[in-house]
């Protein structure tokens, strides 16, 4: 019933695609670039010395070089370095592994998924510029024909997200032998990566659906979905000043603002303003229902 | 069929009307032959590129003055039977339109009854000389 | 069986009133054409039939049935403006069509875009002239076997092959029973492909009926007057008389019916030369939209 949709995201994925393959080959320039040795690190090899669950052992090669092992069975990190015995205040690295969680990429590529969430929410948009003609007169409900546009678009957000973490993993992969690792928290942060930028399409496209033209939501939209966050964080001395109501209200305002759930590190994922992803998906999967209700209700009633 | 039809939509004249008239002036110079088919209605529409309606008021009204008969499944004919009983008339037909055009045309530049009989008169010697 | 039924349609945008107690009944299987000046109205007609547009009071029903997602399976809609994606390609328009429309001909569909002279289906429909996408439209309307067909000024931007080639497609669809309701500009092709009229004007309907009729109705009775200022009064309050116009010592009034019977007043009355004219369906419409001389008198200095 979208087969326009269905187009118009297949367009914006292979696009992608291309962007994303160039991205790939320009870090592979770069790596062949510095092929020759890798990372060298100037340093008395003498110094480095482990802590906590890093172990570093240093062995004298029959060659005369010094090489040091750095191992952390936790982190999953094993480097080898070698010092040539005629350059002995460096450190040359020759190989190394490490091991990353995954939803580190997820988090990588879930700034892909929210741009192109963002291409994808003008779909309202652009059908009422000077297309309701060919849209509304479909032999089916109006609520139906926009339920599967907006499928697709899902679909077509979901995908985006799959190519981000699958190109973050191949550009890693280029410098680092990568281990990949399944923390217990990774599950709930690799959900907040998927629902995350639905929100965000969600909410951009409630807000242009009874709009023909899309460009000032979109610029709006980003804008103040970047900063409110930010502003919500304000500290504030006087509790009772106009300034601590002020930023309060933006506190409130940002928990309408999908991208102020996503904070990604590999120790500890926070969900944002929600503190945990579990709880920032608690906010965000109504908040995209209650976006994708709105967005659909609106459009609708708009007149060709 | 042999005869060219042909319309003038940005005449006054009804389009039914002019078909009627050019269909029944091929009956009457036997054109149009007794018992012949006529296209269907659908065709002669797609033919003129006009209203498949008004070539079925038209078909209607010449069935109507006994000029062509219809039957369903079978198409429309001119009439076989009485042919010309038929032919006569549709010969009378546009004859009369022809002369009240005439006639009419004379009455509006205004000239008297006495003076169109005599022009009249000399129009009928030219054109049907009496054999002496 | 009426397949279209508007009754006391209203709209209303702001203090402009688009369309004010419009009805109309459209017969099943006939053509009908909607005429009418630019603003008269048409476009919003056409847009509150087919649920484009909310009417501000009114009803719209086809086939006796109202209006229902269901029914849009049997109605085919050509817009006044082009509509198409312009990053899709025609082929892909065809495609489109297919899958939403239960007995869309793909074939035919092809066959008629090729038939109105695109080359390339592969062409993206952006980078198709304007005539030639009112002709992709057209060719997808036409190739639904639908019902009832809609066209807001389907020959637009054709050349003269295409615009015949239009017409036949409406005459076509007719023969085969189904309803066309066209609006256009040019008073021929009405003429030629519907048999029903509806001329509009500031909303309303100023005119309407079966062609043929209004054509034997409406009549211009002529005579020459001893001078300017001599009248004739049997003309005066003639029910059939809807206006009289002078020009020095010709007298011109409008007749709708009875045209004898003023033909006879009027040489009563002391006219010479009096004669009927015959209207065309321009000059019909021409008086019903601006009567008098209101056209000629932008052109005289």
């Amino acid at each position: 019933m979208a087969y326009f949709e269905f187009l118009r995201v297949r367009n914006v994925l292979k696009n992608l695609a291309i962007v994303l393959v160039v991205m790939f080959l320009l870090a592979g320039a770069l790596r062949l670039l510095h092929a020759s040795g890798s990372i060298v690190v100037g340093d008395d090899s003498g110094n480095v010395r482990g802590s906590g669950s890093t172990q570093v052992t240093r062995i004298h090669l029959a060659t005369g070089d010094t090489q040091t092992t750095v191992d952390d069975a936790k982190k999953h990190v094993h480097a080898v370095f070698v010092t040539p015995k005629d350059h002995p205040g460096t450190m040359t690295l020759n190989s190394a592994s490490a091991g990353v969680d995954v939803a580190l990429f997820f988090g990588a590529a879930t700034i892909v998924a929210l741009v192109i969430a963002s291409i994808l929410a003008a779909v309202f948009s652009s059908q009422n510029r000077n297309h309701l003609e060919i849209a509304f007169m479909w032999p089916v409900t109006r609520e139906r024909t926009a339920l599967s546009a907006i499928g697709i678009d899902v679909a077509g957000i979901l995908a985006s997200l799959l190519m981000g973490t699958v190109a973050a993993l191949a550009i890693a992969s280029l410098f680092v032998h990568v281990s990949l690792l399944w923390l217990p928290t990774s599950a709930a942060t690799v959900v907040l990566a998927i629902v995350a930028p639905v929100a965000w399409y969600a909410l951009l496209l409630a807000a242009s659906s009874s709009l023909r033209s899309f460009g000032a939501v979109a610029g709006i939209g980003w804008a103040a979905g970047l900063l409110l966050p930010g502003f919500a964080q304000i500290p504030v001395q006087n509790p009772t000043s106009t300034m601590a109501l002020v930023v309060a209200t933006l506190r409130v305002l940002a928990h309408f603002d999908p991208l102020a759930y996503l904070r990604f590190s590999s120790e500890t994922p926070h969900g944002g303003i929600a503190g945990s992803p579990e709880l920032a998906l608690a906010f965000l999967v109504p908040l995209a229902i209650i976006y994708l209700a709105a967005a659909v209700l609106q459009w609708r009633r708009v007149e060709a | 069929m042999p005869i060219v039809l042909s319309v003038d939509a940005r005449s006054g004249v009804p389009i039914y009307l002019q078909l009627i008239e050019q269909i029944k002036r091929s009956v009457a110079l036997g054109v149009l032959q007794p018992a012949e088919r006529l296209p269907t209605v659908k065709q002669l529409a797609l033919d003129l590129t006009i209203n498949p309606n008004t070539v079925a008021r038209c078909y209607r009204d010449l069935e109507r003055d006994g000029v062509i008969e219809t039957s369903p499944g079978r198409g429309s004919f001119v009439r076989g039977d009485g042919a010309e009983a038929s032919v006569k008339a549709a010969a009378g037909d546009v004859a009369q339109s022809a002369l009240e055009s005439a006639i009419r045309e004379a009455m509006s530049l205004g000239l008297s009854r006495a003076e169109t009989t005599t022009l009249l008169h000399g129009i009928l010697d030219r054109w049907y000389p009496e054999k002496s | 069986m009426n397949a279209i039924t508007i009754d006391h349609l209203r709209k209303t945008y702001g203090a402009f009133v688009a369309l004010d107690d419009l009805t109309l009944a459209i017969p099943q299987g006939s053509v009908f054409g909607l005429l009418g000046p630019n603003g008269a109205g048409k476009t919003t007609t056409f847009k509150c039939m087919l649920g484009l547009v909310r009417p501000d009071g009114g009803t719209t029903r086809f086939a006796d049935q109202t209006f229902s997602p269901a029914v849009l399976d049997r109605i085919a809609y050509v817009p006044e403006r082009s509509v198409l994606y312009e990053g899709m390609t025609v082929a892909e328009h065809i495609e489109m069509q297919r899958r939403a429309y239960s007995k869309f001909d793909a074939d035919r569909a092809r066959e008629l875009v090729k038939g109105f002279g695109i080359p390339d289906l592969r062409r993206k429909t952006g980078k198709l002239s304007k005539g030639m996408r009112t002709a992709v439209a057209v060719a997808l309307a036409f190739s639904r076997s639908a019902e009832v067909l809609v066209l807001d000024e389907p020959t637009s931007g054709l050349d003269p092959v295409n615009q015949r080639t239009v017409l036949n497609l409406i005459v076509n669809e007719a023969a085969s029973g189904n309803t066309v309701v066209f609006s256009s500009h040019q008073v021929g092709h009405v003429e030629r492909a519907a048999e029903r009229i509806a001329i509009m004007k500031d909303g309303r309907i100023a005119l309407e009926g079966m062609v043929d009729d209004l054509k034997a109705d409406r009549k211009i009775v002529e005579g020459i007057m001893p001078d300017d200022s001599a009248t004739v009064a049997a003309l005066n309050g003639n029910p059939h008389v809807r206006r009289v116009e002078r020009n020095g010592r010709i007298l011109r009034a409008f007749a709708s019916g009875d045209a004898g019977a003023i033909a006879e007043a009027l040489s009563a009355g002391g006219a010479a030369g009096v004669r009927i004219v015959d209207l065309d369906l321009e000059d019909i419409f021409f008086d019903a939209v601006a009567p008098a001389s209101s056209t000629a008198d932008l052109v005289e200095a």
